[in-house]
């Protein structure tokens, strides 16, 4: 019959195209994970408890499927975690301003 | 804050000339912070610092004074002589590691190892010795580790802290580095140890009256309340980093060893009250 | 064994200032180990201070105590040179008590 190739795709493309977005999604979680992760690395000694603890509420929302939270707590964790960065290269020589001594 | 700022720009400007030529030694940053404890505090006699916020608040002082007769480490003390005393697997005590048989020889350390060309701090070196003996090493934070170093740190007690920093390149930028550090904002909430300590002693922060950092390391291993317990210094550094959400260190890592280098050095001519009690 | 119980006592003007340090786990049997297993109830159930066989001071302790407590008090009816008992019992049936002679 002319109509079960039809079918055929029309029912892969319905059931695709929801992967699809579910898969987008994951990917992106996982694209800003990374960043994030990375972020915090750089930050060196001056990481902040406020990122590890996002990322690892990240890690779990993704474990538990739900990628959406888990896209958003790493958006959260990769914010975080430059800001530290940020940090981190400001004090490189603004501690000088305060310290007894100079 | 304000006093604290006019105070810094009044001692820069004073001092500004002889330190033109030259980076400040860890010397004159000491007899710099002296004088500007001084001033901040002028009713505090310069002893007194050792007992951070008692030397600055009345109550507080009387009810930590009231607990003197028994203070709570009593038990962990006996505990750390004993285990001090017992010989290791191999028949060797603690007194085989250190100068004096390890007895009277707290306000040493921190002490700059020019061959390894690290900071050794006590703990570090009680471990260091069981495991040249052969023993497992002891957790840094609390324990047997704090109750060794407790009983240590009392028969020290009263004889003046005597940090030196030699004159060579690795130990002057181990001691850099601990200023560094302490001058650094970091954690979300951006606060330096300096912030509070330097900047605001005597300030009440919710229900803590900050101490100011002279004299500082002085009273540790220290009982807290808080804990329960004797706790070790590197344990009180992870917990105010942890409080500003600042990722702790490890106790004992280089990081932290370093600044115990700075601040011991700090409080040179100051005496050993460890152990001792604090909220 | 040691004692668990260290204990000054000092009479002055007619009241007699007793402090004392025990040592005791005082476990409330509400917290866990870190292997999250419930640590058992352990603690001072009571502490009595006799003088010349008369109670001057019960203390009904309990798992609110926290361990190795600290206790401080004033009594009258003593002088310097008498002797006090000081005794406790926890909810495991242990026991231990000490003499202590009053400065």
């Amino acid at each position: 019959m002319m109509n079960k190739p039809l079918l055929t795709i029309g029912l892969s493309l319905s059931l695709w195209v929801p992967l699809c977005a579910q898969a987008g999604v994951k990917e992106d979680f996982q694209k800003i994970y990374s960043e994030a992760e990375s972020a915090h690395k750089d930050a060196g000694n001056f990481q902040w408890t406020t990122t590890t603890a996002r990322l690892k509420t990240a890690e779990s929302a993704a474990e538990s499927g739900d990628y959406e939270k888990a896209k958003a707590m790493a958006a959260e964790a990769l914010q975080l975690a430059n800001e530290s960065v940020a940090q981190r290269k400001k004090q490189a020589e603004a501690w000088k301003n305060i310290a007894i001594g100079g | 804050m304000l006093k604290a700022k006019i105070i810094l720009v009044a001692m820069s400007v004073t001092l500004a000339t002889p330190q033109v030529l030259a980076g400040a030694t860890p010397e004159e940053d000491r007899k710099e912070a002296v004088e500007y404890f001084k001033q901040m505090f002028p009713d505090v006699p310069l002893t007194e610092f050792v007992n951070g916020q008692y030397a600055l608040n009345e109550d507080r002082r009387s009810q930590w004074q009231s607990l003197q007769d028994f203070p709570p480490y009593e038990f962990a003390v006996a505990d750390g002589q004993e285990m001090f005393e017992t010989p290791f697997a191999n028949g060797k005590t603690y007194a085989s590691c250190f100068e004096n048989d390890g007895i009277g020889i707290r306000q040493n350390y921190p002490r700059f190892d020019e061959n390894k060309k690290e900071v050794i701090t006590l703990e570090l070196a009680i471990n260091q010795c069981r495991e040249v003996n052969g023993e497992k090493p002891l957790k840094y934070k609390k324990g047997d580790i704090a109750s060794i170093s407790a009983y240590m740190a009392s028969t020290s007690k009263g004889k003046q802290f005597d940090i030196k920093v030699p004159d060579n390149p690795e130990a002057l930028a181990a001691y850099e580095d601990g200023k560094e550090f302490y001058y650094s904002r970091r954690g979300q909430l951006n606060f330096s140890c300096a912030g509070c300590h330097v900047q605001n002693p005597g300030k009440w922060i919710r229900a803590d009256l900050l101490s100011p950092a002279l004299g500082q390391p002085s009273n540790f291993p220290v009982h807290r309340s808080k804990w329960g317990e004797l706790g070790t210094l590197h344990r009180r550094f992870a917990g105010c980093n942890a409080n500003v959400r600042a990722e702790p260190l490890a106790a004992q890592s280089e990081e932290y060893r370093n600044l115990e280098y700075f601040l011991t050095y700090m409080s040179n001519g100051l005496s050993v009250v460890g152990p001792s009690t604090r909220p | 064994m040691a004692s668990s119980i260290r204990v000054r006592a000092v009479e002055s003007g007619g009241v007699t200032s007793l402090k004392a340090l025990v040592r005791h786990p005082m476990d409330s049997g509400f917290v866990k180990d870190s292997a999250g297993n419930i640590v058992p109830a352990h603690f001072i159930q009571v502490l009595t201070i006799s003088h010349n066989g008369k109670q001057v001071f019960i203390a009904d302790w309990g798992p609110a105590v926290s361990k190795d407590p600290f206790l401080e008090c004033r009594f009258e009816g003593a002088k310097k040179g008498d002797k006090l008992t000081i005794s406790w019992i926890d909810n495991k049936g242990e026991s231990d008590s000490t003499e202590a002679t009053i400065a």
